[in-house]
């Protein structure tokens, strides 16, 4: 039996640096439906679409991280058109927009599916194989990294949201669509920037996970349940919120790992949702609506 | 020349038709005011002049333009701003982003620092809280950032939707002042109010409205108060 202290530390360690990179695929997910009010149940399948993306475009440009000069922009137009698609339905009726957003995301899959085949890839670069020493723990690099872009991401999303004329227009528009217009917003071409930059969110999540893991055309899902997870802890519409909702679910993941066993981690994080929507269904910070 | 022009504009709610036909005319640098009892479809009518509700019927022109099928952000350029009734402040956002918001319109935004130090001008107090969070103001400050914001947008025609309602009798005045320097500075209002004396005091011209038509119409001097609150009071029976 090791060190007790010595184990929760390393359970702790674990655990932020798997939550902030769970953070990361929180975010776009949480925005979308911060701003837009749209669950977008498609975002698991667009983060693997942008590891997709990735893998093409790494074989041109030699590395992963050089291929997202040309994925993010991509990425902000295929949310640009999205977006347009939806906002077709979006004052009309809610229900069929949730419908579209799956069918979206089961026509992505199969998409993939056709094209590069079900065959599970990775894209971590050699130089990112291998353990750090963090604290006495050792740590994936590729982790570490998806959880540097992780915080780079929210820091870089805040500051947009704080210093930009169209990012508080984002936010004037979800707090009061109507009095938005009346200032001269106009929101459905504003939820078209809103849709792209979170979809470019989604790129880096998706380049993320690339590195990190295996994925293949069907992967979309569980980064869906982990976007799903962060929102209900976190709260609807607060970046802290998403930001704090994928450290809980990494340390409650980490915990049941070592505590219990691995086979039981995805468990530990689902109990802990369900343990937020019975007690605390607006989240660590959201808003009472 | 008239600013804006309302000719026999119907709208409705659903299938109640809440303005049966009403035309008002508003010149440059007047105050108009808008009075009738609750339901008698004032809001109504800023919200179509505004662009938020569709005129069904009839049209609206502004300085000589047909603006009656423009969505609002387009009448926002032109020149018409609604301030909405209610406590509609971005509570997401600190009182400055708040002003900036109503600057977003780009004609309005190329001079936003100095339409900011008018309004500043006027409600020396926003100045004091401006990187305040917007949900911490009263209600009289809320009031006065709402009419701030939309004088952000440099108009030239403001609508006020129940600007007084539920405020101190003190925040009142005020407001009032305030829409005096703002009609001062040779900015056209139309004012819906349900407090008659007040809006009646500070207006060139009123209409009054009852269950959706314009009843009496004309300057303050030339009805006595017995005679518009007679007028006033009709419609609510609906006779």
């Amino acid at each position: 039996m090791p060190d007790p202290l010595v184990l929760l530390s390393s359970i702790l360690i674990e655990g932020i640096i798997l939550g902030g990179f769970y953070s990361l695929v929180g975010l776009g997910f949480s925005q979308i439906f911060g701003i837009m009010r749209v669950m977008n149940l498609a975002h698991g399948d667009f983060i693997i679409l942008a590891s997709y993306l990735f893998a093409l475009f790494a074989q041109v440009l030699t590395n992963p991280f050089l291929a997202f000069i040309v994925v993010a922009p991509l990425m902000f137009m295929i949310g640009y058109l999205y977006q347009n698609v939806l906002n077709k339905m979006i004052y009309k009726d809610s229900s069929a927009i949730l419908l579209i957003t799956i069918c979206f995301g089961v026509a992505l899959e199969n998409i993939l599916l056709l094209i590069f085949t079900p065959n599970p890839r990775n894209l971590c670069p050699s130089y990112l194989l291998g353990g750090i020493d963090l604290l006495g723990v050792s740590v994936r690099k590729s982790l570490l990294v998806a959880f540097s872009g992780s915080i780079a991401t929210f820091v870089l999303l805040f500051l947009f949201f704080k210093r930009t004329y169209i990012g508080k227009a984002i936010i004037a528009a979800s707090d009061d669509r109507l009095t938005a217009m009346l200032m001269g917003i106009n929101p459905p071409k504003i939820y078209r920037y809103g849709m792209g930059i979170c979809m470019v969110i989604a790129a880096v999540t998706g380049l993320m996970v690339a590195i990190n893991y295996l994925f293949d055309p069907s992967a979309g899902t569980s980064y869906l349940m982990i976007a799903f997870g962060t929102l209900v802890i976190g709260g609807i519409g607060s970046l802290l919120g998403t930001f704090l909702g994928g450290f809980v679910l990494g340390i409650s993941q980490t915990l049941t790992a070592n505590l219990i066993g691995t086979s039981y981690q995805l468990v530990g994080g689902y109990i802990i949702i369900l343990i937020f929507m019975l007690l605390r269904p607006q989240g660590l910070f959201g808003r009472k609506e | 020349m008239t600013l804006l022009s309302v000719k026999d504009v119907v709208a409705s709610y659903g299938d109640i038709t809440v303005l049966k036909g009403i035309s008002i005319n508003v010149n440059p640098g007047e105050v108009v005011s808008v009075i009738g009892a609750n339901g008698a479809g004032k809001s109504t009518l800023l919200k179509v002049i505004a662009g938020l509700i569709p005129a069904t019927k009839g049209s609206i022109i502004f300085k000589g333009e047909d603006i009656t099928q423009t969505s609002p952000f387009e009448r926002v350029s032109a020149g018409i701003t609604l301030v909405p009734e209610g406590r509609k402040i971005f509570n997401s956002l600190t009182v400055l982003e708040n002003l900036e918001m109503g600057a977003f319109n780009p004609r309005a935004r190329r001079k936003k620092n100095v339409l900011l130090s008018q309004v500043f001008e006027l409600f020396p107090e926003l100045e004091k809280m401006k990187n305040r969070n917007a949900s911490t103001l009263s209600g009289g400050e809320g009031q006065m950032l709402n009419i701030a914001r939309g004088l952000m947008s440099d108009p030239e025609l403001i609508l006020f939707d129940e600007v007084s309602l539920g405020l101190a009798p003190a925040i009142v005045k005020r407001i009032y002042e305030a829409i005096k320097a703002i009609n001062s500075k040779g900015i056209s209002v139309i004012l819906v109010e349900q407090n008659i004396m007040q809006s009646l005091n500070i207006c060139n011209r009123f209409y009054l409205l009852t269950s959706g038509a314009i009843r009496l119409c004309g300057r303050p001097s030339e009805y006595g108060f017995e005679e518009i609150k007679k007028a006033y009071f009709g419609g609510v029976s609906g006779a």
